[in-house]
């Protein structure tokens, strides 16, 4: 029997991606995938520093081969430019015919996202690195050029560290925040990126590092300062933009229609995406025709990128899962994800290798994953004004469903359930919870019971916490 | 050769698009198993011009795969086998027995999406319809062709870009069309340009629904019952003629997904035969079984399999398995720059593999900001084989209004109160059925008239 042919679950063993047993050790995930010129491509990432990473190109058969050109880094970013007819993955542009061009200079950095040029995206795009630097690359020439260093931009340090490069960036002082720069998207005339940087400090509200920020092609403008994982959408049907962040109460979700933001919240089904390390790469692609693949805190969604009236509704939880899936998609009829498994990072004893995976299946496949459960809700201590609706938060596609609600203030309250069964805003009276001053109170829905969004709106100015379980 | 398969689906059969540019999509539009072979045909988005590396096909016993010499690109989802010349028809070519493929040149420019028999020479024409509405007479025997309509005149719709035919059939001595042409301005009510019409082969189209419908089934030997599937608002529909007594009526399902809320998103839901005279219906994201049958001229007994994420734009029986085809990776001419090379697989397995998809939910009910009259009871709305559900009510009226809720058990249209709501002015309730409660049907009547909405969401 030939190793190749063993395929266990959706899973090649032989196709593993193994760093070696030298040093340094920390970890090897799959970073980013894209189907061209025949062929599945994919790039491999160490955390900083380390060895076997690469470039690899999968074909129809499931023949898997190291790429020449291979570089170790830190790559997350897949991009199709049209008008050279080309795709960039990693450091590396890859043409029609599959020849590999690589800059050297972009390998250096731990590279995030790329996105389309504002002023020439004929010839150039943005490229952004993990720590900030944020340049323009010239397709034909290769040439980079820096144009700004975000982590400055967006007021993440206000004191300059010299030379802080991806391979140097575990040096960052003790006193600042680490800069995590996460994606980026170039829609509706402007350039968006996300930080996911969430540490100790953030949590207790020490500093607020995360961002989700703009730039208009002369200035950076912060929207949030909540960490924020992903940005993406569609250069048509709107160009409607997705942003996908959290906080302590639950995942966030931001929507640009027309120029306008909306906040929206999801449940957290797992809790293991809740440091900047820890959440990888969470995706929203499109992997079925004209419509999105969510994968949000450890949970799959299905959403539409058209919204009807501008409104975002009927975002289906498929599933949720273990697997940290820096990113996937569609090749052959196949689901395939990248993975990030072994990584003996900090004082991890347990694990010797660095090593990952693909998974290829069947997107029905995921059904059979985790039941769509989640924690979350719209407020955690959050100074709540009288009369001001919470952000919608999710409930559509969840079994059994709990609030809970506590009071952090010396004056009691009522809170009303508002919920929306039509999904396009419209809100309808559900019940009213009374809170004690310093109180708790909960209600259990009925079985049964379900709606596209839930918000709430309390009766008094209060410190208030209200969070949804759903099982 | 040696096959690799994963979860059904069989990478080297994946239909893949020239890398282009330009590239769009490519769907599986048409499969059709016949003589011993699995002909696939595929699609970009409009026309040659938006793709390259598409068209026919040929899957054999040993699952190889060649593309036929005879293949053109552009954008066909018609298939059709026409019995009297023992031909069918796939896209715009033609195959006998023998597997000689003929094509018709003037038809490999138009977006095709219906292929269905001629009301008065069944034996040697078929009506073939495109996209656009131009509606064409094909003799199968000379590949003499004659565009005999043009239904954006016919049926009074906006043109090319504007227009979206999907489907044609041809039952109970006429020819059914429909477009699924919908968009923001559709959805918000300031435009309704879906169509569901007929013909009777002279005179003047009848126009039967101004809202999207996407395609047709029906096995005619049972009672001349013809089906269509569309949607609005408030939930997917299901429009049923029954032959018996000339009559069309109208009931709802739920939408399991808002994916395909969009007359681009749609691609091709169907009503298939895939076992022995039954129908496979693909709706909204879900999957049901229902008789092809219509006693006293009601439907029951629809019943929800599953949900599913694939797009399918076709599917069908072919040696013991069912096949589904899909719309997976869209370019879609750099609307999406994150994927690049458009490819669309095919999944194998059986029939009951469906039990394994998604779990049958949805969203959806009789009425969004409708005008309701007093005593006059709303469209069924399917209720059998959902496990947990409720229905929310809001009206905007300035009085409280009640609500009957009533239940067809048997299925066959007899309705017995349930229940009464009551709703506050311009007020909302909610009804949570209990555990265990089922029923074919559910309907609501108001007892006042106002503007409501009633919506019941099954998990």
């Amino acid at each position: 029997m030939s190793a190749a042919s063993v395929q266990i679950s959706g899973v090649f063993p032989a196709y593993a991606i193994q760093a070696g047993s030298g040093k340094p050790r920390n970890e090897l995930g799959i970073g980013a995938l894209m189907p061209w010129a025949g062929k599945l491509w994919a790039v491999s990432y160490v955390a900083h520093r380390g060895h076997g990473a690469g470039l690899y190109c999968i074909d129809k058969d499931l023949h898997i081969a190291r790429h020449p050109e291979s570089v170790t880094g830190t790559f997350c970013n897949r991009f199709m430019h049209g008008p050279s007819d080309s795709i960039i993955i990693g450091p590396h542009i890859i043409d029609g015919q599959g020849q590999v061009r690589t800059s050297k200079k972009l390998a250096e950095y731990r590279l995030a996202g790329t996105c389309r040029h504002l002023t020439d995206p004929e010839n150039k795009v943005y490229v952004l690195s993990m720590e900030g630097p944020f340049f323009e690359l010239d397709l034909h020439t290769l040439e980079v050029k820096e144009l700004c260093n975000l982590t400055y931009e967006l007021k993440l340090w206000t004191e300059r560290i010299p030379d802080i490069t991806g391979k140097a960036a575990d040096r960052v002082p003790q006193h600042l925040p680490q800069p995590h720069f996460k994606a980026c998207h170039t829609g509706q005339g402007r350039v968006l990126v996300a930080n996911n940087s969430y540490f100790d400090q953030d949590h207790a509200g020490e500093w607020a590092s995360g961002r989700l920020a703009e730039w208009d092609g002369k200035q950076w403008t912060i929207i949030r300062t909540t960490p924020f994982n992903e940005v993406t959408g569609r250069e048509n049907f709107g160009q409607n933009i997705f942003a996908l962040g959290w906080d302590r109460a639950s995942v966030i979700m931001m929507v640009l229609v027309n120029g306008k933001w909306t906040e929206f919240r999801l449940p957290k089904a797992s809790q293991t995406f809740e440091h900047c390390w820890q959440t990888e790469w969470p995706r929203l692609r499109e992997v079925e025709h004209e419509r999105y693949l969510l994968d949000a805190s450890g949970m799959f969604y299905e959403l539409s990128g058209w919204l009807l009236e501008g409104k975002l509704w009927g975002v289906r939880p498929v599933c949720s899962h273990l697997r940290v899936v820096p990113d996937f998609c569609s090749f052959a009829g196949l689901l395939v994800m990248g993975d990030n498994q072994v990584s003996p990072v900090g004082n991890d004893w347990s694990v010797g290798e660095p090593q990952s995976n693909f998974w290829f299946g069947h997107i029905e496949d995921l059904w059979s994953w985790g039941k769509p459960k989640g924690w979350g809700g719209p407020w955690w201590k959050t100074p709540v004004k009288a009369g001001e609706a919470s952000a919608p938060y999710l409930m559509t596609g969840f079994d059994k469903k709990v609030l809970h609600i506590r009071c952090e203030s010396d004056a009691a309250t009522r809170v009303c359930v508002e919920i929306d069964f039509i999904g396009n805003q419209s809100w309808c009276a559900y019940a009213n919870l009374a809170v004690d001053a310093n109180g708790y109170a909960h209600h259990v829905f009925p079985d049964g019971f379900s709606a596209h969004w839930v918000r709430l709106v309390s009766a008094s100015n209060a410190t208030l916490t209200a969070l949804l379980h759903y099982t | 050769m040696s096959v690799t398969t994963i979860s059904g689906v069989i990478p080297q059969l994946a239909q893949v698009a020239d890398l282009g540019p330009p590239r769009s999509e490519i769907g599986i539009g048409c499969l059709m198993p016949w003589a011993g072979k699995l002909y696939v045909l595929n699609y970009s988005s409009h026309r040659r011009g938006t793709g390259t590396g598409t068209g026919l096909r040929v899957i054999e016993r040993d699952f190889t795969m060649r593309k036929h010499p005879q293949a053109v690109d552009g954008t066909y989802a018609n298939r059709m086998v026409h019995h009297p010349s023992n031909q069918i028809v796939i896209g715009p070519h033609m195959i006998d027995a023998a597997h000689n493929v003929r094509t018709v040149a003037s038809l490999v420019d138009i977006r095709l999406c219906g292929t269905s028999p001629h009301l008065t020479d069944p034996a040697n024409l078929v009506y073939v319809l495109g996209m656009e509405g131009e509606l064409f007479e094909l003799n199968v025997r000379t590949l003499e062709c004659r565009q005999i309509g043009d239904l954006q005149k016919e049926l009074d719709t906006e043109s090319e870009g504007l227009v979206h035919f999907k489907d044609c059939f041809t039952h109970s001595g006429r020819l059914m069309v429909c477009s699924n042409e919908y968009m923001d301005a559709d959805f918000r009510g300031v435009r309704s340009q879906g169509r569901l019409a007929e013909w009777k082969g002279t005179g003047a189209w009848t126009v039967l629904e101004r809202k999207p419908f996407v395609g047709f089934g029906g096995i005619l030997s049972f009672g001349q019952t013809t089906f269509a599937l569309g949607w609005d608002q408030a939930s997917a529909i299901l429009s049923v003629h029954t032959g018996e007594n000339d009559k069309w009526t109208r009931y709802r399902l739920p939408k399991a997904s808002h994916c395909f809320d969009h007359k681009w998103q749609t691609e091709w839901p169907r009503i298939r035969s895939v076992e022995h005279e039954r129908l496979l219906v693909d709706c909204h994201g879900m999957f049901y079984e229902m008789s092809p049958h219509a006693y006293d001229g009601r439907v029951w007994g629809v019943r929800p399999i599953a949900t599913h994420l694939w797009v399918i734009p076709d599917f069908c029986s072919w040696q013991g398995m069912l096949v589904l085809g899909s719309d997976n990776a869209s370019a879609d001419a750099g609307g999406n720059l994150v994927t690049a090379e458009p490819q669309s697989g095919l999944w194998f397995g059986k029939t009951d593999d469906l039990w394994n998809f998604g779990k049958p939910k949805g969203w959806g009910g009789p009425w969004w900001e409708e005008a309701v009259k007093a005593d006059v009871p709303s469209d069924p709305y399917l209720m059998t084989g959902f496990e947990h559900k409720c229905l929310h009510v809001q009206h905007q009226y300035g009085n409280p209004v009640r609500f009957d809720i009533e239940l067809d058990f048997a299925g066959h249209g007899h309705f017995h109160r349930y229940t009464t709501i009551d709703v506050g002015a311009k007020g909302y309730a909610v009804h949570v059925f209990p555990p265990g409660l089922s029923a074919h049907w559910i309907r609501l009547v108001p007892q006042a008239n106002c503007v409501a909405t009633a919506q019941l969401i099954y998990t």
